[in-house]
């Protein structure tokens, strides 16, 4: 659903919601795109099959190696706000992981993770601190210096 | 979204975003940001279009080398494709009249068990042409099931959750949704799906009475803790 298609009082309700208020934080410095390695967090609650469900709310994440069969993901978000039927036909909609080894493939990008990470939308930013720092030393060691962060 | 670029970016990692509502993105301060017409749920524009998507990808990520954030810009383009969800509803099968008489959630019940078997045909299609891709997702069962769920929603008290630790209100909208794609036929090459609400499985949702559902799943279902 489009902004402009909701109903006044939901749109208004989603777009004027309480957030919290970040200063602006000083650009992180990195050589030239064709250089870096990028890997993509999502909000989607994306998951293999397998794993355990996401809780809302509690800003968990989970590990979407690169290697793994694309076709087993699943998501667990849940919104009035959009269905799933456009994920649930092409993964790339939401989690561009195809596109990303196109990138590669050109030499628009360095190189692709070897891992990517998802997290459930609509969780306080705030639940996600502390795992998001752990997460950044995971990052660094796998040598990504550039993210690209799609929500839902 | 937004906190989680300015805790990476904190970390010194650089990030860049896709901004679905460009006013949170800009309230926020993200440190880059491309914002898209897009609807929610899509935020690299449509299915199946890689061309698109790529551009949209690397409009992003073009942003990578700006050091002069907060960066919010603005990606022009409107997807490719038809509307993803037309407006009303289809009847595409004709439902045999009632055996007997029956109370009127029983019949709607009946109706959405009979439109589902009859578009089945629609899901296995999709099932062959997918390739191996999931498409029962979290909820992991075939449509007739689903429908026997959704059929079992209109009574009172509700059913248990099909699923073990997955809330009541969460399946009902899986279960919808699933069944929304999984009855429409296979798109064309080239061409997206356009769901569509069934009469039976739309009807199905509009009648669910408005109750209080607990988002605690039933007790006899849950999974024993984890460690």
């Amino acid at each position: 659903m489009h902004l402009h298609e909701m109903p006044d009082a939901a749109r208004g309700a989603l777009i004027n919601q309480e957030l919290p208020e970040f200063e602006p934080t000083p650009c992180a410095p990195g050589p030239a795109l064709a250089e870096r390695r990028i890997a993509i967090i999502t909000t989607a609650g994306l998951h293999r099959s397998n794993d355990a469900p996401f809780t809302p709310g509690v800003g968990e994440y989970r590990i979407i190696p690169s290697d793994i069969d694309m076709d087993d993901l699943v998501m667990s978000h849940v919104s009035t706000n959009f269905d799933r039927t456009g994920f649930i036909q092409d993964l790339n909609l939401v989690f561009p992981i195809e596109r990303l080894a196109e990138l590669e493939a050109a030499g628009d990008i360095g190189s692709v993770a070897k891992y990517h990470y998802a997290f459930m939308g609509a969780t306080p930013p705030t639940a996600m601190a502390a795992v998001a720092a752990d997460l950044a030393a995971n990052l660094k060691e796998d040598g990504v210096d550039g993210l690209i962060l799609a929500g839902v | 979204m937004s906190g989680l670029a300015h805790y990476f970016e904190g970390a010194g990692i650089a990030t860049t975003l896709i901004s679905l509502i460009r006013d949170h993105t800009m309230r926020m301060k993200s440190p880059r940001g491309l914002a898209v017409p897009f609807e929610l749920g899509r935020p690299f524009g449509a299915p199946n279009e890689p061309d698109f998507q790529r551009r949209v990808l690397k409009s992003a990520l073009d942003l990578l080398e700006r050091m002069d954030g907060p960066v919010l810009e603005d990606f022009p383009d409107t997807p490719p494709g038809p509307p993803a969800d037309m407006e009303g509803w289809s009847c595409p099968v004709n439902l045999a009249p009632p055996p007997a008489e029956l109370s009127e959630g029983a019949q709607l019940a009946a109706d959405l068990k009979a439109e589902i078997g009859l578009l089945s045909p629609w899901y296995a299609q999709s099932v062959a042409a997918s390739g191996g891709r999931k498409l029962t997702g979290q909820l992991d069962l075939a449509p007739d099931a689903i429908a026997e769920f959704l059929a079992a929603s209109l009574g009172d008290p509700l059913p248990d959750s099909p699923v073990a630790d997955l809330p009541i209100h969460r399946a009902l909208k899986l279960s919808s949704d699933e069944l929304k794609f999984s009855t429409s036929r296979p798109p064309w090459p080239g061409r997206e799906r356009s769901p569509m609400w069934r009469w039976a499985i739309g009807s199905t949702v509009k009648h669910w009475p408005v109750r209080s559902i607990s988002s605690s799943p039933p007790s006899s279902k849950r999974r024993k803790s984890r460690p």
